[in-house]
């Protein structure tokens, strides 16, 4: 006889989380394969699976004896930062419903465990301004209301009950959405909640994971081929953006939903999500133009994090035998995001000075791609490191690690790309391209400087590679000198791309470009990067 | 047997005896002109930096057509080979042209997929074999072998050209980008897309001739320049230093291709060997 205990307990909440985690992974592919509202990106299983590992690995670094509180705000926290794609938002909005009943106790009875499902429904409810039926947020409801009409005093009978009643609206999303229906599947964010449960109640009777995943069906090719046709709602990024310190302008959701409808015809609005906790902010959005959403977040308050992934390439990789690799970028700066972008860079992630990525979100960005090989361009020398480590042993995605360390390398590299070849031939391209442009970069001396070219606190200087090689009386001083440098370095050079960062003015870079021609035979292009910490890049090819 | 040949002037052919050319048109503001007939290829170039509007362009007319199958009435069958459906509407003009003709021989009208080089080796090839005897469905198997043997390679100084004529395939989405890119392009079942993008010309030329090598020596290579003949001979000389038995043809755009693909283009024609 299995145990059925009446209360959780932290041990019980621990071994709940690994158990949905557990579940989810399991079933990643199989949810993958249903994935269909509100775009066939074919990732709702990877996504929600990789928002719970975070939260059930975030639990196995707590110390054993953690009361019930701190395991609930760790899960929660960890869920929230690790949160992908819009099944992953809203699955780590519900935890953080449950995990703010959680955190006020030691152990959850019937009673609170009904507040807490309640809590959860409304969390993942108020993520999306109108959250449409037969979703992972209705499967939520059902599950709180039926919780509500139990009055059983065991929690983990409760909890069955709750299951119960996802598992009846799970079959019941195709008549709730006709796209559901159309598909011939039932909606993957809504099984994908239905199997987290489903390991939450295992886990608490103590049954260890099933030996095979259960298989869900696939989508009507005839459906399938049509809706790729279509394009509808696949033309443009997933993104993802947390930031801290945020304003919470009121206008902010209306501006973001203008953002994500532009050129996506209206299908991009319902996808805004707002997750608030805390003074952070989750925003999770499609749009054509990531670089506009991160702009506009800027505003709002610091990016700590910023993540987005193609759909259309998704698509075409998932369901339409595309081979070609795929290119992850870790950009900073708007117009970075934009100019990756344009050239087709696959998955961007934000990094770089600080807020770098973590091996773990290097892997799950590349995965993201559902290429087999992912071409990552780390853009920085603190970044190289940790997708060199992304690139040790990942299982999904074979990663080709360019070492590009400025992002005017990983532009030059980008540019070089050329399609079928195999993807070793296309990063060695890659990183020719990379190694054939001289990059200097301007920036501030952060403290007193002594050396060769001694430089007073917050200063102006240039280097070119790891050498200071000029100081300036003006960061457009610093970089003429360099430029006349990076001529007599690179004598054959015809074009000269000045990357002008979040700091010059309009009239500085005109200057700057001004005087840079006068001096020299360049062609020079000026594009704004919108970089932190670099008022200036220049890259001379 | 006799089977006439007919072609467009996207061919770059002249009219002789075995082929016959329809010209499309090129428009200066009010003044329109018969592609390579009533305005060269000299003075099209010539012309166009002064230019106070950009020069346009149309298919020719199915008339036009109707009144050049009705002049060989007594061929046996006409075979009329055309650029890509995908580039121009000159295929369709053909279609009506030869739905006017009231009797006359039957005409097969083939879209060739290709452009320039890649049409006129093919019509080339086309008016050997009808030369030789072969029948209308002969020529045609041949002239498809040789345009689908063609690669027709090109980079661009600017989109801008080709975007203004439509048309443009999916390397459409080049346009109003932050970097400044020369795209390489190709034409690929028909239709324009870009497959590298160098920043400078110097770069651009190089691309351009791994691209022509990139499948072993080829058979023939010709190269089509939009008044820039410097970069056209840079390329030739990196060809010549490393296949020096290749024979490489060097011409000045014709006027309709010129208007959509801007001054400094160059583009390439490549017979790939024959596997």
């Amino acid at each position: 006889m299995p145990d059925q205990p009446t209360e959780i307990d932290a041990q019980a909440w621990r071994r709940m989380l690994a158990g949905s985690a557990g579940w989810v992974a399991l079933h990643r592919d199989a949810l993958n394969r249903i994935n269909v509202y509100p775009v066939p990106d074919g990732d709702t299983g990877a996504n929600l699976g990789r928002t719970l590992a975070a939260a059930s690995s975030a639990l196995e670094t707590l110390e054993q004896n953690a009361p019930l509180a701190n395991a609930a705000r760790t899960a929660s926290d960890a869920a929230l930062l690790g949160a992908r794609g819009s099944s992953g938002v809203i699955a780590s909005q519900w935890l953080r419903g449950l995990s703010a009943v959680a955190a006020q106790r030691e152990r959850i009875d019937a009673a609170a465990l009904r507040g807490a499902l309640e809590a959860g429904a409304v969390a993942a409810h108020a993520a999306l301004s109108e959250p449409r039926d037969g979703t992972m947020i209705s499967a939520a409801r059902a599950a709180a209301e039926a919780a509500a009409a139990d009055p059983t005093d065991s929690a983990s009978a409760l909890l069955e009950t709750a299951l119960q009643a996802v598992a009846r609206h799970v079959e019941r999303t195709p008549e709730l959405n006709p796209a559901l229906a159309g598909a011939g599947v039932v909606d993957a964010g809504a099984r994908g909640l239905e199997l987290a449960m489903r390991g939450m109640c295992a886990a608490l009777r103590g049954e260890p994971l099933p030996d095979a995943a259960a298989d869900f069906g696939d989508i009507d090719d005839a459906w399938l081929s049509r809706r790729l046709d279509e394009g509808g709602g696949l033309d443009g990024f997933c993104t993802e953006l947390i930031v801290a310190d945020a304003k919470r302008s009121d206008a902010l959701r209306e501006t973001l939903a203008a953002i994500a409808a532009g050129p996506l015809e209206g299908e991009g609005e319902e996808t805004v999500m707002l997750a608030p906790d805390g003074d952070r902010l989750r925003v999770h959005l499609h749009t054509a133009e990531p670089e506009l959403a991160y702009a506009q977040l800027e505003e709002e308050g610091e990016i700590r994090a910023f993540w987005a992934v193609d759909m259309r390439a998704q698509a075409a990789r998932m369901h339409e035998g595309e081979e070609d690799a795929a290119v992850l970028a870790v950009v900073q700066g708007a117009g970075f995001v934009r100019a990756f972008r344009e050239l087709g860079a696959a998955a961007l992630l934000s990094g770089g000075a600080s807020d770098n990525p973590s091996v773990e979100m290097i892997r799950s960005a590349a995965e993201s791609t559902h290429a087999r090989d992912v071409i990552v361009l780390p853009n920085h020398p603190n970044v190289i490191p940790a997708a060199q480590r992304a690139a040790d042993g990942d299982d999904h995605a074979r990663l080709h690690i360019v070492a590009s360390d400025t992002q005017a390398a990983g532009i030059a590299a980008l540019v070089s790309r050329v399609g079928g070849v195999p993807a070793e031939d296309v990063a060695a391209e890659m990183e020719e391209g990379r190694e054939a442009v001289l990059v200097g970069q301007v920036s501030r001396a952060a403290r007193d400087v002594q050396g060769d070219i001694p430089l007073r606190e917050n200063q102006p200087f240039a280097l070119l590679g790891n050498e200071i090689a000029a100081a300036g009386e003006s960061t457009e001083d610093a970089a003429l000198q360099i430029a006349r440098r990076m001529v007599e370095m690179q004598p054959g050079g015809s074009l000269l791309t000045v990357f002008a960062g979040a700091e010059p003015s309009d009239d500085d870079a005109e200057a700057l470009v001004e005087a840079i021609a006068a001096e020299t035979e360049l062609e020079v292009d000026l594009v704004w990067g919108d970089q932190p910490h670099y008022p200036w890049l220049l890259a001379l090819e | 047997m006799s089977v006439q040949i007919v072609t467009d002037s996207t061919s770059g052919l002249r009219s002789n005896e075995q082929i016959t050319v329809v010209p499309l048109h090129v428009q200066f503001g009010d003044e329109v002109f018969e592609d390579g007939v009533t305005l060269t290829r000299e003075e099209f170039w010539r012309r166009l930096p002064n230019a106070t509007q950009l020069p346009t362009t149309s298919q020719p007319s199915a008339g036009a057509f109707r009144d050049v199958y009705a002049a060989h009435a007594e061929a046996d069958a006409i075979v009329s080979l055309h650029l890509s459906g995908e580039l121009s509407g000159t295929l369709e003009s053909a279609r009506q042209g030869a739905a006017l003709l009231e009797g006359g021989p039957p005409v097969h009208a083939v879209d060739t997929r290709s452009i320039a080089f890649g049409l006129g080796w093919a019509v080339e090839a086309a008016a050997l074999v009808a030369s030789a005897g072969g029948g209308p469905d002969a020529a045609i198997a041949e002239a498809q072998h040789v345009a689908q043997r063609t690669r027709i390679l090109l980079f661009v100084e600017t989109i801008d050209h080709l975007l203004r004529g439509g048309r443009i395939g999916r390397a459409r989405h080049l346009a109003g980008k932050v970097l400044r890119v020369r795209p390489l392009l190709e034409l690929v079942d028909g239709t324009i897309v870009d497959i590298e993008r160098p920043r400078t010309r110097q770069k651009a030329i190089e691309r351009l001739y791994r691209q022509i090598t990139a499948g072993g020596v080829p058979d023939r290579v010709a190269i089509l320049h939009g008044d820039a003949e410097a970069d056209a001979q840079a390329l030739a000389a990196r060809l010549r230093a490393e296949l020096p038995q290749l024979e490489i043809e060097i011409t000045l755009g014709s006027p309709v291709i010129g208007a959509h693909v801007g001054p400094g283009t160059v583009g390439v024609g490549v017979l790939t060997a024959q596997r």
